[in-house]
C-alpha cells in the first residue's frame, strides 16, 4: 500500500510522460517516487534545495510560460513561503499545484514546527486557490486529474501515513470516480445526523459505522475530497436532510471548514445544530505519534461515539 | 509622442528626457507612487528599448520589474512605441485609467504584478526555463537586494546558467529610510555576483554610450549590469535624497522647478 505521496507522485510520473508540460519541483523532498522522476524524466524535474520561496517564484514563472507545475514540500512550510504564493501565484493566476506533505499531526513526534493545526485556515484566504485532502490513496488519482484541468491553483493536503483500515474500507465500498464529496449511505437517504470530515480522520469514522452498523442507520457520513471552496450545492444537498451536524477536523477552528460552513448554512436559512471536534487553539508540544495525541484530544473514536449517542438519545431521538 | 528604435545618441538623450519629463507630470499630478525611484531607471529603460543597437526584441524578449515601484518609468517609453494610448499618462492611478503605481499583466507592454520585492528574478527564471527562446531582463532594485529570495534565485539561476537571464540592478545607493551602505552594506556587489558565476558587468547608469555596450552583446551567459544611478535623476533637489523615495513633490514651486530643469 502506497502513501498519499508515493501514489499522487507516481500517476503524476505516468501522467508526465505523455505530457512533457508537466514539471515537478521538489523543495528538498525525497520520495521513492521522486527517484523515478530522476531516472525517468529528469528534463521535467528539478531540485529546488531548501528554498520555498524561489521555488513558489519559479512555479509561478514557468507556469505563465505554459507549463503544469507541481511543488512537493512538507506542509507547514506554506507558511514560510505565502507571501509568494499569494504574489506570483495567485494575484496573476498563475497556476500551479503545492503538494503539502504531512498534514495535521502527522509528523508528530517533531512539535509544532512540523505540524500545521491551521493550513487550511491560511490557503483558504487565497483567491485562485482550490484545496483537496484525501482520506486514502485511492482518492489520489481523481486529485491528479482535477489539478491538471482546474482553472485554478491547488493545495493538496497529503497525509503522511498509510492508514490501512482506511485503505481496506475504501477499496470495499468506493470506485475510483472522483467526487468533490462522497456521501455514505449515499444521497437519497435522509439521517438524523450527519458527520462531515476530511483527511485520514475520517478511518476513525468509517470504523465506527462498521463497528456499529445500528447506529449508523441514522448517522450519514460526508467525506469532503475538494475541501475549498465549499461545493455548497451538494453539500447542503445532504446535510440538509439531517438536524443535527458534526464536523471532524483535524485543523484548529479559527478558519477552520466549520466555521466557514456555519456561515453559508446560516446564509441559507438552514437549520442544523453543529457541533465540531477540532485541533486545540494552540500548538501541540506534547510527545507521543499522531494516533496517540489524536486520542488525548478529543479524536478518540469514543468521543465520536459519545456525540453520536448524545445525539441519538435526545428526546424525540431513537 | 513617437519613440523609434534609433542609433543616434543625442536622439536617445531626448527620448530620456522627454520620458522623464512625462513620469514627473504624471507623478506630481496624481501624487501617487515612487518617484525619484522612476527617475533613476530611465536611461536604462531607454537604452533596453530604443537603442537600435539594444539586443532587447520587444516583440520576443520581456522585461520584468522586479523592483515593482519603479516600473511606471516605462509607461512613455511604452506610449511612445504605440503600446498604450498617449492619453493613459494623464489617466494615471484615475478610476478610468489603465496605469497603476505597479504595472501588471493588464497593461500592454507589462508581463509581471509588481509591488512585492525580491519575487520578480525567481519568476523570471521559470520563464526563461519553459521559453529558453526568449530573454528576459529583470530590474532589480539595489535595496531590493535585502530580500533573500534575491539570494535563492541566484544560486538557482547559476546551477542551472539560465543564459537568458539579464539582470540590471538600478545602484541608486539609497532605500527608504537611507544609504544602503549605512543601513546594511550590500557592497562589494561585483564580488558577491561573481561568485553566483554571472558575467558581471559595472557602468554609468545614465551613459547611454556604456549602457550599449551592455545591452548590445549578444547573450551567451547570465549577465548582471551594476547600473551606478542616481536617485530622483534630473530633478536637483531630488537627488541623492532619500527622503523623496516616497514623497512626491506637492508644492507648485517645487513642482514648477523640476519640471523647468527637466524641460
Amino acid at each position: 500500500m502506497k502513501s498519499q505521496r508515493d501514489e499522487f507522485l507516481e500517476i503524476l510520473l505516468d501522467r508526465a510522460k505523455k505530457d512533457s508540460s508537466i514539471i515537478l519541483l521538489s523543495v528538498d523532498m525525497g520520495a521513492p517516487a521522486i527517484d523515478r522522476w530522476k531516472a525517468e524524466l529528469p528534463d521535467q524535474y528539478f531540485e529546488m534545495g531548501i528554498s520555498e520561496q524561489n521555488a513558489i517564484n519559479v512555479a509561478a514563472g514557468l507556469s505563465r510560460g505554459g507549463k503544469k507545475v507541481f511543488v512537493y514540500f512538507m506542509a507547514v512550510w506554506i507558511h514560510r513561503c505565502f507571501e509568494q504564493i499569494r504574489y506570483s501565484s495567485a494575484i496573476g493566476n498563475n497556476k500551479i499545484t503545492i503538494l503539502g506533505n504531512g498534514v495535521g499531526l502527522g509528523y508528530a513526534p517533531a512539535g509544532p514546527a512540523h505540524e500545521p493545526n491551521e493550513d487550511v485556515a491560511v490557503m483558504r484566504t487565497l483567491h485562485n486557490f482550490q484545496i483537496f485532502a484525501a482520506s486514502s490513496s485511492l482518492r489520489i488519482e481523481g486529485i491528479v486529474d482535477q489539478c491538471l484541468t482546474s482553472s485554478v491553483s491547488n493545495y493538496v493536503r497529503l497525509e503522511r501515513k498509510v492508514h490501512k483500515s482506511a485503505q481496506a474500507i475504501h477499496e470495499q465500498e468506493i470506485s475510483n470516480t472522483y467526487s468533490n464529496c462522497y456521501a455514505f449511505p449515499s444521497r437519497d437517504k435522509s439521517s438524523k445526523m450527519c458527520i462531515l470530515s476530511y483527511g485520514q480522520v475520517l478511518r476513525r469514522i468509517y470504523d465506527l459505522r462498521l463497528q456499529y452498523m445500528d447506529k449508523f442507520s441514522e448517522v450519514s457520513i460526508l467525506e469532503l475530497c475538494k475541501i475549498w471552496p465549499l461545493e455548497m450545492n451538494e453539500i447542503s444537498d445532504y446535510v440538509g436532510t439531517s438536524s443535527h451536524l458534526l464536523v471532524i477536523e483535524e485543523q484548529s477552528r479559527s478558519g477552520s471548514i466549520s466555521e466557514a460552513l456555519a456561515l453559508e448554512l446560516n446564509s441559507r436559512r438552514m437549520n442544523i445544530e453543529i457541533k465540531t471536534i477540532h485541533l486545540p487553539s494552540r500548538y501541540i508540544f506534547e510527545n507521543g505519534n499522531q494516533d496517540e495525541l489524536l486520542d488525548e484530544i478529543g479524536f478518540a473514536t469514543e468521543s465520536i461515539l459519545q456525540e453520536i449517542d448524545n445525539v441519538l438519545n435526545e428526546k424525540g431521538m431513537s | 509622442m513617437t519613440f523609434s528604435k534609433t542609433t543616434n545618441l543625442n536622439v536617445l538623450e531626448e527620448y530620456a528626457k522627454r520620458t522623464r519629463l512625462e513620469i514627473y507630470r504624471f507623478k506630481t499630478t496624481s501624487g501617487y507612487g515612487h518617484l525619484a525611484s522612476c527617475l533613476s531607471v530611465v536611461d536604462i529603460l531607454t537604452s533596453i528599448y530604443l537603442d537600435s543597437e539594444s539586443k532587447f526584441d520587444i516583440e520576443h524578449d520581456r522585461l520584468i520589474f522586479s523592483k515593482g515601484h519603479g516600473s511606471p518609468a516605462v509607461y512613455p517609453i511604452l506610449v511612445g512605441l504605440q503600446l498604450i494610448p498617449e492619453k493613459e499618462l494623464d489617466l494615471y492611478c484615475k478610476k478610468e485609467g489603465i496605469l497603476r503605481l505597479h504595472a501588471d499583466y493588464s497593461i500592454p507592454g507589462c508581463f509581471f504584478v509588481g509591488g512585492s520585492l525580491g519575487n520578480g528574478i525567481g519568476f523570471a527564471a521559470g520563464l526563461a526555463i519553459a521559453r529558453p527562446w526568449q530573454n528576459f531582463y529583470v530590474i532589480l532594485g539595489d535595496a531590493e537586494l535585502y530580500e533573500g529570495s534575491v539570494w535563492e534565485s541566484l544560486l538557482f539561476i547559476s546551477h542551472h546558467n539560465l543564459k537568458n537571464i539579464i539582470l540590471i540592478i538600478d545602484r541608486n545607493k539609497y532605500g527608504i529610510l537611507g544609504a544602503t551602505e549605512q543601513m546594511i552594506q550590500i557592497e562589494p556587489l561585483e564580488e558577491k555576483f561573481q561568485s553566483f558565476k554571472f558575467e558581471v558587468h559595472r557602468t554609468n547608469g545614465h551613459d547611454l554610450v556604456e549602457l550599449r555596450k551592455f545591452f548590445g552583446q549578444t547573450q551567451t551567459h547570465p549577465r548582471v549590469l551594476i547600473a551606478d544611478t542616481v536617485k530622483g535623476k534630473g530633478v536637483s533637489f531630488m537627488e541623492d535624497r532619500y527622503e523623496y523615495h516616497t514623497i512626491i513633490p506637492s508644492d507648485p514651486v517645487e513642482i514648477r522647478q523640476g519640471l523647468s530643469e527637466l524641460l
